[in-house]
């Protein structure tokens, strides 16, 4: 194949240059910076499109070689092929997508899809890498080395897998899966299975240390439910006696009482006994004693009224003497006072009535006065027997008939009144006369009054004593008093009081004695109660039984009782806790039951993944050396092709250097093979270039592509640029060359 | 006189290979099994559970398997429950019984008798030294005697502490030797008397536990002397293993299609574990998360696995120039790898070629 012709638009520094290609060499002579390299870029960007993914804006080829002047950024490129012509236009966008592609056959105008959007591999059966790794062959890098398409295109194999194609990925994709499955890196899996074996193995032989403890603390265990129980039977041994005991000392505290019952019994009976020792008879009952204390109250009461009715002995005395002197009757009496008053009545009007009968003024006077007197005197008789009131009364009437004397005049009828009166007096003193010889008074006159009065009173007295005496005798219950004297007196013998100094100090006595006695029984009787509650107790046998001394001392024993619980408690914290440790035991030791599995499993994981790194190593290895023998069969060629052109350069046979399988030159010098990086550029460049083309020659065995020079030499010295140039000559009989140089020197040799 | 022997029901087993919703099912299931064995018990007029140990997988008991055995004793006082523990079995089951119900009748490391008419249940917990134990072991030949052990019976000296010298219970009188620990079931001859029988787990749990699950129902003749067993299988679900030769089928469809012809007829209630076997191609890719997913709805639980080896056509690469034909030429030299191997280099190879996972 050859390039025809191309036209930039827009490419670097390029813009709107066409140039045309002749078979054979191409010499393309341009001043540093007038785009020779820019040029050469562009005809690979044609064909192979940019290579894109790096951001540096040098290295990324879209925007480096992005016009900066702007405008339509691409151009076309005219390619003979197979006798066939092409035209190839592309324009370039910011991005792949943006991108114009169109490939057309020149005779028929219309678009060619057998090249696809990257015509350099078709063209060439190489990707880009191995473009630039043959047919473009730019200053500076000069270096061959091969690449799986070199490889491939070189072993001439048409085979549709691409095996070699791909052996660098799988190759890569081997060592890839390798290192991640490594048994030396920290990160590859099986090292880490490993690891995983390892703590596993590690936790597993921890069960066999679990296990005893296990069974140590399945002993411990035992042991601590065995001290609980022991516990729990002497808690409850202890709490059964404390019930005992409290019965017990119940019981002794009973007996106590008991005994304190027995003795108090004992002590009322006894204050019983005194008190009724104090009785001489059978002490009275209440009632019979509230009948004394009545009948006391009543003599006491008879004696009184006894003492107000009774006549005193003074009393009797006197009325015996007035009895004696047989006193007239108080209405005798009190008509001789009447007839006194009418005496002194008719006195008085007889002597009034003498003046008139003799009638004076004095006499006239005389008369109320002696009324005056008599009524003075009367008052005052009245006043000291009957009281003050009949003495007023007394007064009275004597001042109004002393006031009637003074006012009355006399007169006829006085006299006859007069004598009437006298008579009337005659009678009276008469009878009065008889009175008084009866009654033995002596007195006469105004005395006979006073004495008749005092008779009166006397017998007044008399009747008074008399009534006295007949009530006392006739109301007063003597009967009654002998009765309950008697009776009292009875009582009082009966129950010996009677020695007391009265009845009162007796009945006192013995009230007190009967309320003591009372007491006494109460007492005794609520002491014999209470003891005949205990003794009628169901459990009295044990509580006669019981033993005072036997007290059990009960703070002890709820002492201890605290202490075994607590004891208890902390048993049962033990046991608790011991369950609760064998149960995590029995936890782990069941994970490491379950590690063991996965230990067993991770093992065989381990072994299959050996077996399986081991095959996968093997299969690195082989298809490594697969390759290899497959390359060697090129190797001669190339190495006969290298030769070839080396001398064409270099005008010297190369036997020192030889090809290894990769497709790398070395060279042996000093006895030793060496690699070409420890030669100097221009040698390295040498053969690069002369390594270059045995494999484009090794690959193209048929149509020949055009090969670009883009300025190799520059490493060269004098005679072997000479030996270079001479070599594009020769080249060009065969290929067409586009050799781009900035050296007119060069351009002129190439043309000579 | 009717018995239940069984054992190893492990209640509150981890199950991982389950879901962790599937482990709680599981469990539960489990107990209901151990409960419905009860019923069953009740229902046939059996008179004795013969628990031969491991009725408890791990050394916590959960509360909820705690109650179900609890209630299932206390339930069914006229049923004797002989619960002999078996070395997963601890101590907090019985820790937690206070006190234990008069008719859960237990063992201790020295022989424990209890007597069931004219049969005699003699058993010892396994502490280690089966033998010292075996050869205190005196059984009155007039009785019907059932002796209950927890162990795997070896004829040898034990050299682990769950071996049995089933040549020291031999001329023991021994009419019936109720084992346990072994999860598989098994019966054989112990003497001209007797004969040793282990029933198995009384519900798989895994698929190393796969078929048929249950008890062993002892008919005991007190009469005649005699003891006749039986197994019953019960369990709620079974464990199933199906293999499928791919050889020759080409694609997950064609794989998918031949397992399902397999399991054709298989109870849904089942775990099922698919095993392909055979030969595949080498550029064969079969998703195994895929063949579960499209049996998932049928069965209780499914697992796939892959045992297939790929098949390596050598003569095929002869020839072949390609850097898969060089590699696979390259793997063949290799007189030190086996045929195994060497399918899963190429395998590998081929895979990482194709740019694919290599797994």
């Amino acid at each position: 194949m050859r390039l025809i012709s191309c036209h930039i638009e827009n490419f670097g520094i390029l813009s709107g240059k066409d140039f045309e290609f002749e078979p054979g060499l191409n010499l393309i002579c341009l001043p540093n910076g007038s785009g020779k390299s820019t040029l050469a870029a562009f005809v690979r960007v044609m064909l192979y499109g940019f290579e894109e993914g790096a951001r540096d804006d040098f290295k990324n080829e879209r925007r480096r070689y992005c016009p900066w002047q702007g405008g339509v950024y691409g151009g076309s490129l005219k390619f003979e092929t197979g006798g066939e012509t092409y035209v190839l236009e592309r324009t370039f966008g910011a991005t792949a997508k943006k991108d114009g592609f169109s490939l057309r056959d020149e005779k028929t105008n219309l678009e060619y899809g057998g090249f696809s959007s990257v015509p350099g591999e078709v063209l060439f059966g190489l990707d880009s890498a191995s473009f630039k790794r043959t047919v473009f062959i730019s200053q500076s890098d000069c270096e061959a080395y091969s690449t799986d398409r070199i490889n491939s295109r070189l072993g001439n194999m048409t085979d549709m897998s691409g095996d070699m194609d791909s052996f660098e990925r799988a190759d890569g994709a081997l060592a890839d899966l390798l290192n991640k499955m490594s048994p030396t890196r920290k990160t590859g899996s099986l090292y880490r299975l490993k690891d995983e074996i390892g703590d596993l193995e590690r936790t597993v032989r921890e069960g066999a240390a679990l296990d005893d403890e296990l069974e140590t603390g399945k002993a411990k265990l035992l042991e601590a439910e065995e001290t609980r129980d022991q516990l729990e039977r002497r808690q409850k041994s202890l709490r059964e006696f404390q019930d005992r005991a409290g019965k017990v000392n119940a019981l002794i505290d009973i007996r106590k009482s008991y005994d304190e019952a027995c003795a108090e019994y004992s002590g009322r009976k006894a204050d019983f006994d005194k008190a009724r020792g104090l009785f001489r008879a059978e002490p009275p009952e209440e009632p019979e004693l509230k009948r004394a204390e009545n009948n006391f109250s009543r003599i006491n009461e008879l004696k009184l009224r006894a003492a107000e009715m009774k006549p005193t002995p003074d009393e009797t005395a006197e009325l015996n003497e007035l009895e004696k002197r047989r006193l007239p009757e108080l209405e005798e009496i009190d008509q001789k006072i009447s007839l006194c008053g009418r005496r002194s009545q008719l006195v008085s009007r007889i002597k009034a009535a003498e003046p008139q009968m003799n009638r004076t003024g004095a006499h006239r006077l005389a008369l109320p006065a002696v009324i005056a007197g008599i009524t003075a005197i009367l008052s005052v008789a009245a006043f000291l027997i009957l009281g003050a009131a009949a003495g007023a009364i007394c007064a009275a009437i004597g001042a109004v008939i002393a006031a009637a004397c003074l006012l009355v005049p006399k007169d006829r009828d006085a006299e006859s009144q007069y004598k009437a009166d006298k008579s009337e007096l005659e009678e009276i003193d008469r009878e009065l006369g008889d009175f008084i010889k009866k009654a033995g008074l002596g007195s006469e006159g105004e005395e006979l009054t006073g004495a008749l009065y005092k008779l009166k009173s006397e017998a007044e007295r008399l009747y008074t004593l008399k009534e006295k005496r007949r009530r006392f005798e006739e109301e007063f219950p003597m009967g009654e008093l002998s009765e309950t004297e008697s009776e009292l007196n009875g009582f009082l013998v009966k129950h010996g009081i009677d020695g007391c100094g009265s009845a009162d100090e007796g009945l006192r006595v013995l009230r007190q004695n009967l309320s003591g006695l009372d007491n006494s029984r109460r007492e005794l009787e609520r002491a014999a109660q209470k003891k005949d509650a205990l003794e009628g107790r169901e459990d009295f046998a044990e509580i006669l039984a019981a033993d005072p001394n036997g007290r059990v001392d009960m703070e002890g024993l709820i002492a201890e009782i605290r202490e075994v619980s607590e004891e208890l408690k902390n048993a049962d914290s033990a046991v608790e806790n011991l369950k609760r440790k064998q149960d995590g035991l029995r936890q782990k030791r069941d994970e490491i039951d379950g590690e063991e599995e996965e230990l067993n499993e991770k093992k065989a994981l381990l072994a299959r993944e050996k077996k399986r790194y081991e095959l996968l190593g093997e299969t690195r290895s082989m298809l490594g050396k697969a390759r290899e023998n497959l390359t060697s069969r090129y190797m001669e060629p190339l190495l006969k092709g290298f030769r070839k052109y080396y001398s064409m350069m270099n005008g010297q046979d190369p036997e020192a250097y030889d090809i290894d399988a990769g497709i790398s030159l070395g060279i042996h010098e000093a006895g030793e093979r060496r690699e070409l990086r420890f030669l100097s550029q221009g040698r390295r460049d040498l053969a690069g270039i002369c390594l270059r083309m045995a494999m484009v020659e090794a690959i193209y065995q048929g149509e020949k592509p055009f090969v670009i020079f883009d300025d190799p030499f520059t490493n060269l010295d004098e005679v072997r640029t000479e030996g270079g140039l001479d070599f594009l000559k020769k080249l060009s009989r065969e290929y067409q060359i586009l050799y781009f140089t900035c050296h007119s020197g060069r351009a002129e040799l190439v043309e000579t | 006189m009717k018995l239940i022997h069984c054992a190893d029901l492990h209640m509150d087993s981890r199950m991982k290979f389950l879901p962790p919703k599937k482990v709680k099912e599981r469990n539960a299931e489990l107990r209901n099994t151990f409960t419905r064995t009860v019923s069953y018990a009740a229902e046939n007029d059996v008179k004795g559970i013969i628990i031969a140990g491991d009725l408890f997988d791990t050394k916590s008991v959960s509360q909820a398997s705690r109650d179900v055995v609890t209630s299932a004793v206390a339930d069914h006082p006229d049923i004797e429950f002989y619960y002999l523990r078996g070395n997963h079995d601890a101590d907090s089951f019985l820790a937690g019984l206070s006190p234990a119900p008069p008719n859960l009748r237990l063992f201790g490391n020295n022989w424990t008798e209890y007597e069931l008419g004219r049969t005699v249940i003699t058993g010892a917990e396994m502490t280690g030294g089966h033998s010292r134990l075996c050869r205190t072991l005196s059984l009155d030949p007039d009785r019907i005697n059932i002796v209950v052990l927890h162990g795997q019976t070896v004829e040898s000296a034990p050299k682990n502490p769950e071996d049995i010298d089933i040549r020291e219970l031999r001329g023991r009188n021994i009419d019936y030797l109720a084992l346990g620990h072994v999860h598989s079931r098994r019966e054989e001859r112990l003497d001209g008397r007797g004969r040793w029988c282990c029933p198995g787990c009384l519900e798989g749990r895994g698929f190393d536990e796969a078929g048929e699950k249950g008890f062993v129902l002892l008919d005991i003749d007190e009469t005649a002397g005699t003891v006749n067993s039986e197994f019953v299988p019960f369990a709620r679900r079974e464990l199933k293993e199906l293999e499928v030769d791919i050889t020759g089928l080409a694609g997950q469809a064609a794989v998918t299609a031949a397992v399902r012809s397999a399991a054709c007829g298989l109870n849904p209630d089942s775990l099922l574990r698919i095993i392909l076997t055979g030969e595949t191609g080498l550029e064969d890719e079969l998703d195994m998360t895929q063949l579960e997913k499209d049996f998932e709805d049928g069965f209780y639980f499914v697992r796939a696995d892959d045992r297939s080896r790929p098949a390596v056509d050598y003569a095929g690469y002869e020839n072949d120039l390609s850097l898969k034909g060089e590699f696979v030429r390259t793997v063949k030299a290799r007189a030190d790898l086996s045929d195994g191997d060497k399918a899963a280099i190429i395998r590998y190879g081929f895979k990482a070629l194709a740019g694919a996972e290599v797994v």
